[in-house]
């Protein structure tokens, strides 16, 4: 398969002010992140000619992204909203830079947002299945909630390796290490295990504190060809390899509980790369809830299977440690920000990641899942 | 105040059968007459490939393949049960399914327990297959 990404290059990042919780809709939230990677870049919305987004839950929208170039005046001639929850951002990605490799569009803005935190009143788990627009007579009958799809994962994961629910809180304790160093953290203190399995139970193994707050949010990149990287503000970053892997819808269809699309999108990556998971001296997972970031690590390849929880535990994790995860905090500390992995693990790559910098940092993975086991994606990112 | 009533399944042309044998006691399947393999319907074309379906009745009996205790309904409706039990179920046939585990003691739920089929009837039309831990 012909590489495209070689002649790709990501050329600004930027979020919306996150976990403020001002009046803003999904498309404020979008275009405030939009501006920023504008800024970040160096060039207006006359320089951007395509635009991805994801589709926003709570503050849902018919063609968002036709809605998202309106408001930026992006006269675009390649648009559309993808609705692939934590995956959507990464594969936003993927396809801006088939385009650009295509000669389709040639500067590619992808964003994700949505306001969560303003319009969730309440109870978060009845507000979030009241906003839902669709419904499943596999799983609705049953009771299903978003915790309790990955709590059945986690409970899987700690059946077959003989792990604890400490090894699952180890996660939310190393994400608040993290976490409470950002200047715009809410929660400033330090967490600890007990502290976490102490928080209510809401779907077991999995406690409170295993699951990202509900925020709002936005965040954004440019995606172009290399070349034109080359004329704007920041350093380029280039796409060494992207990947993408599927699994089965439900759970039920799941063959190999408690494995993921993940391995398969990791694995794509790294051969398109010819690197391996030693290679890589930052990433940025997706950790909705702490079994999910433990697995990421797992298939990634990261750690050894049945160690994801150790490997956060020991502190192999931490800003020091052998292999920094989630620089900012991650979901754990901001909340549903899916694409928090995005922005961080560009400015980890170019070197300016401010107090989150992993030294000499020469590959930086992003990763993202949706589904929770549907379906996965995966950049590794260097200069 | 109006009732407020859990969500049920909404039988399609696809589905119909599946929901409706619930409601009258029976869990039938999607047996693949190319490979030999069931599945529940939501595969409308088997893993192999082939449309070739019949459905067959299933033994009702198999075994946990993960659980949760759900502490925080999704829906006001459920709220009256909680905590309630979902489980992953593969069946002796080999198909999956998402259900309940109900009128079991909680602390001896557990991954690979027997579990054995009752069923919610809805009306005549609609049956709910839920499980029930069977003794060893």
């Amino acid at each position: 398969m012909k590489n495209i990404y070689t002649s790709i290059a990501i050329a600004g990042v930027g979020e919306a002010d996150l976990f403020v919780n001002r009046l803003r809709s999904a498309k404020d939230l979008a275009v405030e992140a939009s501006l920023n990677a504008m800024r970040d870049a160096g060039i207006t919305s006359k320089d951007i000619d395509g635009v991805i987004t994801a589709s926003p839950a709570a503050d849902p929208h018919f063609v968002f992204s036709s809605l998202v170039c309106e408001a930026l005046s992006i006269n675009a001639r390649v648009t559309t909203a993808l609705q692939n929850a934590g995956a959507s951002p990464l594969l936003g990605v993927m396809y801006a830079a088939r385009a650009i490799a295509s000669g389709e569009a040639h500067t590619v803005l992808v964003c994700e947002s949505d306001s969560r935190g303003a319009k969730f009143k309440g109870d978060k788990i009845q507000a979030m299945r009241a906003a839902r627009p669709w419904s499943d007579d596999f799983e609705d009958p049953f009771g299903l909630t978003v915790p309790a799809k990955y709590a059945l994962i986690a409970q899987a994961w700690m059946h077959r390796y003989g792990a604890k629910p400490e090894d699952l809180a180890s996660v939310a304790v190393a994400a608040r290490e993290h976490g409470r160093r950002q200047p715009l953290a809410l929660k400033k203190e330090a967490l600890t295990i007990e502290g976490v399995l102490n928080s209510p139970m809401i779907a077991s193994p999995l406690h409170a504190l295993d699951c990202c707050p509900v925020s709002d949010w936005g965040g954004a990149v440019l995606v172009t060809s290399l070349e034109r990287a080359r004329d704007m503000k920041k350093k380029p970053v280039r796409i060494l390899g992207a990947g993408e892997g599927h699994g089965a819808y439900h759970l039920h269809e799941t063959r190999e509980l408690p494995s993921s699309a993940t391995s398969l999108a990791a694995k794509r990556a790294f051969d398109m790369a010819g690197l391996t998971p030693k290679d890589i001296d930052v990433a940025q997972v997706f950790d909705a809830f702490s079994i999910a970031a433990i697995l990421a690590l797992e298939e990634i390849g990261l750690c050894a299977k049945g160690e994801g929880g150790s490997f956060f535990a020991s502190g192999r994790s931490a800003l020091d440690g052998d292999l920094p995860i989630n620089t900012t905090g991650g979901m754990m500390t901001w909340g549903n920000a899916h694409i928090i992995v995005l922005p961080e693990a560009v400015r980890q790559a170019r070197g300016d990641a401010g107090i989150n910098q992993v030294k000499d940092v020469q590959v930086s993975l992003a990763h993202g899942i949706g589904g929770p086991m549907s379906l996965s994606s995966t950049l590794l990112l260097a200069q | 105040m109006s009732e407020v009533k859990k969500p049920q399944p909404v039988p399609t042309d696809w589905t119909q059968p599946f929901w409706k044998n619930c409601s009258s006691n029976r869990l039938k399947l999607l047996h693949c007459l190319s490979c030999d393999s069931k599945h529940l319907p939501t595969r409308l074309v088997c893993t192999c490939g082939s449309t070739d379906f019949e459905w067959v009745e299933s033994s009702g009996t198999g075994e946990i393949i993960s659980f949760t205790i759900v502490h925080r309904a999704p829906d006001p409706a459920f709220k009256g049960e909680l905590p309630y039990v979902i489980a992953i179920i593969e069946l002796q046939e080999g198909a999956r399914l998402m259900s309940n585990i109900i009128d079991s003691n909680l602390l001896e739920i557990a991954i690979g327990k027997k579990v054995g089929c009752v069923f919610e009837k809805v009306d005549e039309e609609i049956g709910v297959p839920k499980f029930k831990l069977l003794i060893d």
